[in-house]
């Protein structure tokens, strides 16, 4: 889900939950035989509704979906495909067995730009459908430069198409509070954080080094797992386990900034995807967007942390990880 | 450029024309070992961004690093093409502590320096010109090098092996010691060298051409 400029969180998912102690921020449910990862087996096809908005034609909405689509497809390092089914009167959240983008009027929800919903078979875990719906209630905009006052729907398309791909949010982004409790955005990291800049900006349609490690940790391919490595350790606070606390890895080498969570109760983290070399580790509590976008309510986030560097540098090797690490956090 | 090229090239092959028969360095053969010195060099600079809504760089904090200086040992075989000529392998160790200052950041962690030692080997081939032109007595030659090579450092931990290229030139003094008049060491000395090297790779984060002195001496057997 995605609200608009200052929205509360709050999580896209129905009936889901984080997957715990896995490398990126994957969706996942739990059935009988445990859990198990939310992802697609083979290629996704979608359909599009025959609807428009103001601004946004039918044609003007497939084909900016379809290039929201191809910018996750275009990661050389995931596999995952999608293909047009065709436009249809369906609307998204019918339980149809199809994937469907549409807008719908939902005015009471204030702050929230687009959803993506899930049709899960809970027995197996194996996932159905994914609908996302546009908030028509907002106006859109599909022109190739943005247009002021209007949300940009590819930006806003990316990132939910991140989620009906099995992502999680990002906390790679800036934010500070402002009146009322709403969010301003400062910057923001990845497609995939929660928050959107304001409307008229298009800067979501290009993904970030964060939300490219997330698909290809999902979907691997291109020797994704034998030439990318992964860090991963503890964030403890006086000797215990923190759960929820975010973990970014900085490659000065190559600017990237990739980021995950600890998540489980003995603050074990893992972040995969990174290129071989020496990485800065940074750890913070998870404030610049509502947990709740992020987590289920238990086990509760610990976000009672101040910001800090790991005291070393980190090395990771091709395809391997770089040994367990204890990242020492205080208290604020 | 050009010309200060043909100028080096002059003064190398001057002295096989004049004095093409004095061998200053009796031997063929040379084996070394000795000690290095490395100044510290600066390794370059990188900012974590993320993007601004007006699309510039948000910096979340910025980082710079360097490798300390660092003493090591060297070990080296020679042989002699010409008169003036050597060609010449060398392998090198060393233990640079590398540092990465962090700085600026956003949510205002105190400023940090990371350190650690890096385990770092290089591998180089050299051409190596004996000046006996301007030797000084009858026992100090004066030379100049240019040399290519393979760098490979081993960060703390064990996990990440880095490599690179190396590029040098630089000059010293060879001095004899011992004209042994055996029929296999033909002589001994000591070898004074300072170089610059360039290097490619190796966690560099800058294309930034930098030139890192380095400072050898070695005590020299030839056959």
């Amino acid at each position: 889900m995605r609200r608009g400029v200052s929205m509360a969180l709050m999580l896209a998912l129905i009936a889901a939950h984080t997957v715990p102690a896995a490398a990126y921020l994957k969706f996942g449910v739990r059935v009988t035989s445990g859990d198990v990862t939310l992802k697609w087996k083979g290629t996704v096809r979608y359909f599009v509704s025959d609807t428009g908005v103001a601004g946004v034609s039918p044609a003007a909405f497939q084909s900016t979906a379809a290039r929201a689509f191809s910018t996750w497809e275009a990661v050389p390092t995931a596999s995952i495909a999608y293909q047009f089914g065709g436009l249809t009167s369906a609307r998204p959240g019918a339980d149809d067995g199809r994937s469907t983008l549409g807008f719908l009027e939902e005015p009471e929800l204030d702050r929230v730009l687009a959803s993506t919903s899930f049709l899960i078979d809970m027995s197996t875990g194996e996932l159905l459908e994914s609908d996302i719906f546009f908030n028509s209630a907002f106006p859109w905009s599909v022109a190739p430069a943005g247009e002021t006052g209007r949300f940009d729907l590819e930006s806003i398309a990316v990132h939910e198409i991140g989620h009906l791909s099995g992502l999680g949010h990002s906390a790679l982004g800036e934010s500070e509070l402002g009146d009322g409790g709403r969010r301003r955005v400062l910057a923001i990291g990845a497609v995939m954080f929660p928050i959107t800049f304001g409307a008229g900006n298009t800067s979501g349609r290009a993904l970030r080094a964060d939300d490219i490690a997330g698909i290809s940790d999902l979907y691997p391919d291109g020797g994704f797992e034998e030439d990318t490595g992964s860090i991963s350790g503890r964030v403890t606070k006086n000797g215990h386990g923190v759960f929820g606390a975010h973990i970014v890895a900085f490659n000065p080498a190559t600017g990237a900034l990739v980021g995950n969570f600890s998540l489980d109760t003995q603050g074990r983290f893992s972040i995969a995807g990174l290129t071989r070399g020496l990485y800065i580790v940074r750890v913070e509590p998870l404030d610049d967007a509502n947990v709740e976008s992020f987590f289920e309510s238990e086990p509760p986030t610990d976000i009672d942390l101040r910001a800090v560097f790991y005291d070393r540098l980190v090395g990771v090797p091709r395809g391997g990880d770089s040994g367990a690490i204890e990242i020492k956090a205080a208290a604020k | 450029m050009r010309d200060w090229f043909i100028g080096i090239l002059c003064a190398l092959l001057l002295p096989v024309t004049v004095e093409g028969q004095t061998v200053v360095l009796p031997g063929r053969f040379e084996v070394a070992a000795g000690g290095l010195w490395a100044a510290p060099v600066s390794m370059g600079a990188a900012d974590a961004t993320e993007t601004a809504p007006n699309g510039t760089p948000f910096r979340l904090f910025s980082s710079e690093s360097s490798l300390a200086s660092a003493i090591g040992f060297e070990g080296r075989v020679g042989v002699r093409l010409t008169t003036m000529l050597q060609l010449e392998g060398s392998a090198s160790h060393s233990t640079p502590t590398r540092r990465t200052r962090i700085r600026s950041d956003a949510e205002g962690i105190p400023d940090i320096t990371l350190a650690e030692t890096v385990n770092q080997w290089t591998i180089e081939a050299a051409l190596v010109a004996h000046l006996a032109r301007w030797r000084f007595g009858t026992r100090s030659v004066p030379f100049l090098s240019v040399g290519v090579g393979y760098l490979r450092q081993l960060h703390e931990g064990g996990t990440l092996v880095e490599t690179g290229r190396t590029y040098q030139g630089g000059g010293g003094v060879s001095v004899l010691l011992k004209r042994t008049g055996e029929r296999r060491l033909k002589s001994a000395g000591l070898r004074l060298g300072a170089r610059g090297a360039v290097r490619t790779g190796g966690g560099r984060l800058e294309n930034r051409v930098r030139i890192a002195p380095l400072v050898d001496v070695s005590l020299f057997l030839r056959y």
